[in-house]
């Protein structure tokens, strides 16, 4: 039997080398059904410079801006794609199937304690978070919770609604989420003094114990959530990688989700975008973000649920 | 060493003609000692005892007492005054009581931080119990990546510098939350070096960093160190926004000092012009040698290091001595590790000669020495008085020299030696006010915190205008009475604190592949490079020191950096065919590869080393406004592109000094786009000027150097950060041009367009007040703003002095008609 150590190292070295075998082609024909079909736009509203249906949120920071949907309401084909993989999710569960320890411990936690998250940001490491998309499942049913913050005040009672609802979570799931949306979290929750008391113990400890495949332990004086973090963007290049021309979760969503995208606003348009919104209030390309994001979520989702079979 | 004796020596050698013009005793004095406030932990005392140091001078003690109680101070010293341990002690004491406090260490340059990073690991060697929990580490751009995370969580004092810590460390404020927090002292050394355009730079960035550190409930103390200039306590209270304790009662014990001025001998060819200084200096140096003395001699540019260090060995081998071997060049371009070994084996008396340039006038520790030589006037009195205090023995007497040019300014401090002796060092401005500075900083304020009214005015009185510009221009958003970031990137990556190239030039060896063994001897002209990068990459492991190690590559050996140089100078340098001089050795420039950056050379044994010749020029490309100066002269503004590149050298024979050919070199232009204000005097004033028998330009050329020392003052900057030319060919009549060195410009020449009025008046008075005859310093005769780098300042003709009395005609000309203008009418800025 190989261990999970032996297994990771010889995982990391499956990436780092070639496959020997050319890569299978690529599909050459797109059969990526019409995005109109898959998920359901939004009934055009009246005032496009205007949010989207949503309502305040108040916190002991202020408020910020929240957008929850049921996500069978925007994608209705995934409801029955869901209830067919969660029987195959079933079966994975009592068999002995080898897999890392974070889809395992991602496989165990669904559906109520995991979390998918999603972030757009003003740009790189020291900039804003404006939005968190979150994916989870409450009541029975699977949510998608958009927190905005309508201007750069309210990223502060933003990030608290996010540790509020990670707090009975287990799961994190992300993509590139470990180089990327996490640590901006924390750091813009830092700059906000959300949490954790600057002068304590070094987090090589939690790191050590994420390792192992475990929660690490929330450290002294910190009341924020630590949270196992699935980051699909390695498993889905382990699982994936040698076929496709690169590991974009777009990319992936198109051959591996089958899915395709029109007109969705490219990623660096974004910021600029944000920023016009708050300078104006006109709302009309926040909607195509908030969309945007939504679809990230969804391919989250899915290839979530892939990866781990 | 007998300073006394060695003169007397030199004065009675046969052909002595004289040239010990002046020469000023400066007297010892006896160390003076003080107990502070509250005795030392027994720890840190056992420390200092250790080193060696059983008592505090005044300053360190007073230093020690202000830090204790929270007043933010700056020491004023010069060098070998113990000024380390005035820092370094009351933050090591607040280490023992708090092992949690952190200090952050700002140093000018990467290299001194090195060096106080060294400095601070022996001292701590001392006691390594009690100081367990201290631990001291760099954090700069040559910190290696693995390192850095480290750094950030673990290490008590970081050294560091104020680019890093505003591109780096300020911008993601957030990874360093727990450093700030416990932030107790920030070091700012040699605190003088920051005036200017980098003044202005650095003065925003301690706002910001103070802002930061009250965000994590931080309140630090500064402490800071500055060399002698006029104002250091302004100057300190200018940069941090903070009234600054000023402590200069400078209790170091110092020898007896002498000072002495030299003027080469009228040479016997041409009577207006004098023997070389280069030649005396080799010669003076050699002879300080051979008498035991340890001698630094400063030089202005880097080929003249060179030429000194090899002319130097000549002498010494010539006279049959073994202290060749004993002599080197330090200069900016060698790499780190070789620099270190120079500082190290100067420090522990295993080179006894140096030449150098100003690259060694920052205070890194070479411990003291005998006689330092400073070839040609180092441009500015404090300066020299930082060069000369790289001699000073603790007992024992030491000796300085300044030896004199062909150049003007030179002449004249010869032929004045009390003029130099009475001025005191220069002012250091700095103007925080700056707002295209200012505006940059804003930005990269809010993006790293939300910047409320109160505080946008506490970083400058413009503050708020400078905001509200800033949200027109949609990079802020003000809502709810703060400040937000809202422009596209990063705004710290858009600034650069100093206008200095980036971009550095490898200089790499060309080598045949060692048909031999690898690590056999391979024998070559001189030393083998083979040889020479094994014992380098020894040293370097054994010193320990910062700086990547050289290790020849494996199998071919067919390629390795020796230098770099940054890329300005890269063309003045090493252009194609150039004779590169390195450490004594002669390499020839096979290729400069611009776009790689890289220049490859071979080694040869060249009986000539070579001189860039330079084209410069100033070409007008847009005026933005213009007005008539009453009635006499047309004024205007607008941007300019400076533009310099190397069009040939010259061949000079190392042996005779005499021009042996002449190569014409390709390269592409070098240009500083910038902002810049001209004036054309009118044809009246020039038929004025003709009339009284002057040439027209003659007149602007003295003004323009008046003007350069002028506008400085008008406009808050330093006379470094400002150039100026005369020419004829953008405006078709005799004009004066004065420009920004910042690309884009930064408001100085703009100020000289509206005031240009008070300009004039300033300028009149100073020609009218001082009391030389033709032209002096002080007032007209300035040397060049921009040698080229590297050029032999013993071969350039002393630019001439403009006519004293055809710059004053002019001042006169251009200010009468102003008494007829209404008075006090400020023109309307463009």
């Amino acid at each position: 039997m190989l261990t999970d150590d032996v297994l990771s190292r010889l995982s990391q070295l499956a990436r780092s080398t070639l496959p020997l075998a050319p890569p299978q082609p690529c599909p050459a024909q797109d059969t990526a059904p019409d995005a109109a079909q898959e998920l359901r736009r939004e009934t055009p509203d009246n005032d496009m410079s205007q949010l989207p249906p949503g309502c305040e949120v108040d916190t002991a920071w202020g408020r910020h801006w929240l957008r929850e949907r049921r996500l069978w309401d925007l994608w209705p084909h995934g409801a029955e794609w869901l209830s067919r993989e969660q029987i195959r999710l079933d079966e994975l569960r009592t068999q002995a199937h080898r897999r890392p320890a974070e889809l395992q411990a991602f496989l165990r936690s669904l559906p109520g304690q995991v979390l998918l998250l999603d972030l757009e940001t003003c740009g790189f490491a020291g900039s804003p978070i404006f939005l968190a998309g979150l994916l989870h499942e409450q009541n029975g049913c699977w949510m998608l919770s958009q927190l905005l913050a309508r201007t750069y005040a309210e990223e502060k009672p933003l990030l608290h609604t996010l540790w509020t609802l990670a707090a009975g979570k287990q799961v994190l799931v992300t993509f590139n989420g470990k180089s990327f949306d996490w640590p901006m979290v924390h750091d813009r929750s830092t700059l906000h003094h959300l949490g954790q008391d600057p002068r304590a113990v070094p987090a090589s400890e939690s790191a050590a114990s994420a390792a192992a495949g475990c929660a690490p332990p929330a450290q002294r004086g910190d009341p924020r959530p630590a949270l196992i973090h699935c980051d699909l963007l390695h498993h889905a290049r382990r699982r994936w990688g040698g076929r496709l021309p690169d590991c974009r979760l777009q990319t992936l969503e198109r051959h591996v989700c089958h899915r395709r995208r029109e007109e969705d606003i490219p990623g660096h348009a974004i910021p600029a975008a944000y920023h016009d919104f708050v300078r104006t209030g006109d709302a009309w390309l926040m909607r195509s973000v908030l969309h945007h994001n939504a679809l990230d979520l969804i391919t989250l989702l899915q290839l979530a649920m892939l990866a781990v079979q | 060493m007998d300073v006394a004796s060695f003169l007397r020596e030199i004065e009675s050698q046969p052909g002595y003609a004289g040239q010990l013009v002046h020469v000023e005793h400066l007297e010892e004095r006896a160390g003076r000692y003080a107990e502070p406030g509250r005795p030392l932990p027994d720890e840190l005392r056992h420390l200092l005892a250790a080193s060696g140091i059983q008592q505090l001078y005044v300053h360190q003690a007073q230093a020690l007492d202000a830090a204790r109680d929270g007043r933010d101070w700056v020491v004023v010293s010069g060098t070998a005054s113990g000024k380390t341990l005035c820092y370094n002690l009351p933050i090591l004491e607040a280490c023992l009581a708090d092992p949690a406090a952190r200090a952050l260490y700002l140093f000018p340059t990467k290299a001194l931080a090195q060096d106080q990073l060294k400095g601070q690991l022996e001292l701590l060697a001392a006691a390594p119990d009690a100081f367990a929990g201290v631990h001291p580490g760099v954090y700069d751009g040559d910190t290696p990546t693995a390192q850095r995370r480290r750094i950030k969580a673990e290490a008590n004092l970081v050294l560091s510098n104020p680019d890093m810590l505003h591109a780096s460390i300020l911008p993601y404020h957030p990874k360093w939350s727990r450093f700030f927090s416990a932030l107790k002292f920030v070091v700012l050394d040699e605190v003088h070096t920051y005036r200017g355009i980098l003044g202005a730079h650095v003065a925003c960035v301690l706002r910001r960093l103070s802002r930061v550190c009250a965000h994590y409930g931080a309140h630090p103390v500064f402490l800071a160190a500055s060399a002698t200039i006029a104002n250091p306590g302004e100057l300190a209270a200018r940069l941090t926004g903070r009234p600054m304790s000023v402590i200069d009662d400078d209790g170091s014990p110092r020898g007896r000092k002498y000072f002495a001025l030299w003027n080469p001998a009228a040479s016997q060819q041409d009577a207006l012009a004098r023997g070389s200084a280069t030649d005396d200096a080799v010669w003076l140096m050699a002879q300080a040698m051979q008498r035991g003395a340890q001698t630094l001699t400063f030089t202005r540019t880097r080929q003249a290091t060179e030429l000194v260090n090899r002319f130097v060995q000549q002498t010494l081998r010539h006279a049959g001595s073994p202290l060749a071997a004993q002599m080197r060049a330090y200069r900016g371009g060698y790499l780190p590790h070789e620099r270190r070994e120079i500082e190290q084996d100067l420090f522990a008396g295993r080179l006894r000669g140096v030449a150098a340039t100003n690259a060694l006038e920052l205070g890194i520790d070479i411990g003291s020495l005998d006689v330092t030589l400073l070839l040609h006037y180092p441009g500015t009195i404090a300066s020299t008085w930082q060069q000369a205090g790289r001699s000073g023995r603790r007992r024992g007497e030491s000796l300085t020299v300044l030896l004199a040019g062909n150049d003007p300014v030179d002449q004249y401090l010869a032929r004045h030696p009390r003029y130099f002796f009475a001025q005191s060092p220069e002012h250091a401005v700095v103007d925080p006010e700056n707002p295209y500075v200012l505006a940059r900083h804003l930005q990269a304020a809010a993006f790293e915190l939300p910047l409320d009214e109160p505080t946008v005015s506490s970083f400058a009185r413009s503050g708020p205008a400078v905001a509200e510009i800033l949200c027109d221009a949609h990079q802020l958003s003000h809502i709810d009475g703060q400040y937000y970031y809202s422009g596209a990137v990063n705004p710290a990556q858009q600034i650069s604190l100093r206008h200095m190239s980036d971009n550095t030039f490898s200089i790499v060896l060309r080598t045949q592949p060692p048909r031999a063994q690898r690590g056999s001897t391979v024998v070559a002209a001189g030393r083998s490079s083979q040889q020479v990068s094994d014992s380098r990459a020894q040293r370097a492991v054994q010193s320990g020191g910062g700086g990547a190690a050289v290790h020849p590559p494996e199998a071919e050996a067919a390629h390795h950096v020796i230098a770099n140089v940054d890329a300005i100078s890269a063309p003045e340098l090493v252009y194609p065919e150039a004779v590169y001089l390195h450490n004594g050795e002669s390499y020839f420039v096979r290729e400069l590869d611009w776009e790689g950056r890289v220049a490859y050379v071979e080694r040869h044994e060249m009986d000539y080393y070579t001189q860039a010749v330079l084209d410069s020029s100033v070409d007008i490309t847009r005026q933005t406004c213009q007005r008539r100066v009453p009635a006499l002269a047309l004024l205007a503004y607008g941007e300019v592109d400076v533009s310099w590149k190397t069009v040939g050298f010259k061949k000079i024979r190392f042996a005779t000094r005499e021009n042996v050919g002449y190569g014409t070199v390709d390269l592409p232009a070098q240009r500083l786009p910038t902002t810049a204000c001209w004036l054309t005097p009118d044809e009246s004033v020039r038929s004025g000027l003709r009339q009284a028998g002057y040439r027209p330009s003659e007149g602007l050329c003295g003004l323009r150097n008046l003007a350069v020392v002028a506008l400085p003052m008008i406009a808050m900057c330093d006379s470094r950060d400002i150039s100026g030319v005369v020419d004829s060919r953008n405006l078709g009549a005799s004009s004066l041009i004065l420009y920004d060195r910042y690309p884009g410009g930064l408001g100085y020449c703009e100020k000289g367009y509206t005031l240009l009025e008070n300009l004039l008046v300033l300028c009149r008075q100073l020609v009218r007040e001082c009391p030389c005859d033709a032209g002096c310093p002080s007032c007209i005769g300035l040397p060049n703003l921009r040698p080229a780098i590297h050029s032999d300042p013993d071969l350039t003709r002393g630019y001439p002095v403009p006519d004293k009395a055809a710059t004053q005609l002019l001042l006169d000309l251009l200010c009468a008609a102003e008494q007829t203008v209404a008075a006090g009418k400020t023109p309307d800025p463009c």
